[in-house]
């Protein structure tokens, strides 16, 4: 796998979103790329040689100080113990923040995104609230979302909420290489609701063939009632204790997902523990 | 277990149910009980309302049949205490079900054990089963089984239910059913689209239902099915249930009519040894 992506803004939440990768990386033995935007209307790369040139006005005096704390921050934070233990780079850019970020994420140097999100409420900095939802909903490769404190143990007990549809091979494809970088233990589980009612027997033998299909080892096969999906998945994981939960998107957007509503967003929004994310229909 | 009543018509289902009360007889010490009524042919019955009274020769040949029924029911009863088991036999004579309904008021019996053979389809519509006629109106347990039964190999009991209600004779024979046997109970509600529930309601009080009720030994599940009789033989298939035990409340009438009675459609469209107790 190519590096891990970590968009941080040097917020509580970017700080744990780094911490999770800084297991990630380790253990799936890759880079990690941390990466910070200044807001600014005007993209100036300064990464390599400091201030550009331009003006001399208070603008520019107080944007220079801007520069350098962003700088002193992302000094701190490569500074965080363990970090030497992995292979780290990092990039400070001006522009366009969620512009930029994307491209970054799309730019086929990344293998994973890892960010920080706070959840729905709140918009103060550009890497959570909706933002990170887009960047969910629209990245071609698998965005873990953090909200809270993450270590190791997280990754060792994975829920995969799973509609047990035959175009998740890559999904599985990454759940698999986290199960033995990790040594995990993988919980399939369908959420049942009255909307997608189907009886045990059904569902139970769509689950065995599954697993057989994709040959997936060191896992357990669930069913979940609720009313509604995204509350199944959660309470499920509550249930279980589970560290982290993975699943698909199929990155609905504007009028279908309003209608539809896509489960992954909503997840990421109200699930403690970290939520992993592709997009299937890129 | 003080006595356990078997209703026999020879049959290989009525065999099955006697091998059965002898290892239960064997284990507990209980009397067991046999029981055969011998049933009028309808035509006899017609005759007597004629001027010319009951037909000679029919009457003959039920003097034989009776006669007959009465050394088969020797034999059996003599296989039993042969084995060391303390056996009654009475012979009676009339209308299966009735005569049947009074010896279910017999204080003594705490258990019947009944072969059945499942009725279905327009027999099951018109006249239903005397199996489920038996389980609707027994004051005391009644097994009931198909297939012949190994009591040392009993070890999975499932216990359907909704878990909202507790009624304390059902629990305690229910108990008891467990103990005898030494078995798990697996408690399984069955979660379908017209009473479906969410599982952090429906476990809450599946977990609180259990303890409350001091069980021990026990699984819980909640079955997704259609209907809840499906839902109930499913989960018994998948965990390769030994019996199946059900609470019933008996409907009878108009209302088994219009409505169905859970119990009684498990009874006859399961394969697996039905244990049922009638709340009243």
């Amino acid at each position: 796998m190519k590096s891990i992506l970590c968009p941080t803004d040097f917020s509580e939440q970017a700080n744990h979103a780094v911490e999770a990768s800084f297991y990630l990386a380790k253990k799936l033995k890759i880079g990690l790329h941390l990466y910070h935007v200044i807001e600014s209307a005007s993209e100036v790369d300064f990464n390599v040689g400091g201030a550009s040139g331009g003006g001399s006005s208070m603008d520019d005096i107080f944007f220079l100080k801007l520069i350098e704390r962003t700088r002193q921050n992302m000094d701190q934070l490569l500074a965080t113990p363990g970090l030497e233990e992995i292979e780290v780079t990092s990039e400070i850019k001006t522009g366009n923040p969620s512009k930029l970020i994307f491209e970054e994420i799309r730019s086929d140097k990344h293998g994973m995104v890892v960010m920080g999100t706070k959840g729905a409420s709140g918009f103060q900095e550009i890497l959570i609230g909706s933002n990170a939802e887009k960047i969910v909903r629209m990245s071609p490769v698998p965005v873990i979302s953090v909200k809270e404190f993450v270590d190791e143990s997280n990754f060792k007990n994975i829920i995969y909420a799973t509609g047990l549809k035959d175009d998740e091979h890559e999904v599985i494809g990454i759940l698999k290489e986290l199960q033995v970088a990790f040594d995990a233990k993988i919980h399939l589980v369908r959420i049942n609701t009255p909307n997608n009612f189907q009886t045990d027997w059904a569902t139970k033998q769509q689950m065995e063939s599954y697993v057989k299909d994709f040959g997936l080892e060191n896992y357990t096969c669930n069913i979940f009632n609720d009313p509604i999906e995204e509350d199944g998945i959660i309470l499920f994981a509550e249930e279980i204790k589970a560290g982290m939960i993975v699943m698909a998107t199929h990155g609905r957007t504007g009028f279908a997902h309003l209608l539809s509503g896509s489960i992954a967003e909503d997840v990421v929004n109200h699930a403690k523990r970290p939520v992993m994310t592709l997009n299937i229909n890129k | 277990m003080k006595k356990i009543l078997v209703p026999t018509d020879f049959s290989d289902q009525a065999q099955m149910a006697i091998d059965l009360a002898s290892q239960i007889a064997k284990k507990t010490g209980a009397t067991v009980k046999l029981v055969h009524v011998y049933e009028y042919p309808v035509a006899t019955a017609y005759t007597t309302l004629d001027v010319g009274g009951p037909d000679p020769i029919e009457g003959e040949l039920a003097r034989e049949m009776v006669d007959q029924n009465k050394k088969q029911l020797a034999e059996e009863a003599k296989k039993l205490s042969e084995d060391g088991i303390n056996v009654e036999q009475e012979l009676k004579m009339g209308n299966p079900f009735i005569n049947l309904s009074e010896e279910l008021k017999d204080e003594g019996v705490d258990l019947v054990i009944m072969g059945s053979k499942g009725a279905s389809g327009l027999e099951e519509a018109l006249i239903g089963s005397n199996t489920e006629k038996v389980v609707r109106y027994a004051k005391c347990p009644v097994i009931s089984l198909k297939q012949p039964l190994i009591v040392d190999t009993l070890k999975n009991i499932v216990f359907a239910a909704n878990f909202k209600e507790s009624d304390e004779k059902l629990l305690a024979a229910l108990k008891k059913l467990q103990s005898m046997f030494g078995a798990t109970i697996h408690f399984v509600r069955i979660n379908t689209l017209n009473n479906f529930e969410p599982d952090s309601f429906a476990k809450k009080r599946m977990k609180n239902w259990v303890r409350n009720n001091k069980f021990e030994d026990f699984t819980l599940r909640i079955y997704n099915d259609v209907e809840e009789e499906d839902g109930i033989n499913h989960y018994a298939e998948e965990i390769n249930a030994d019996l199946l035990a059900l609470g019933t409340h008996g409907r009878t009438g108009l209302g088994r009519l219009f409505s169905g009675s859970l119990a009684e459609d498990v009874v006859n469209h399961s394969n697996r040894p039905i244990w049922t107790y009638h709340m009243g």
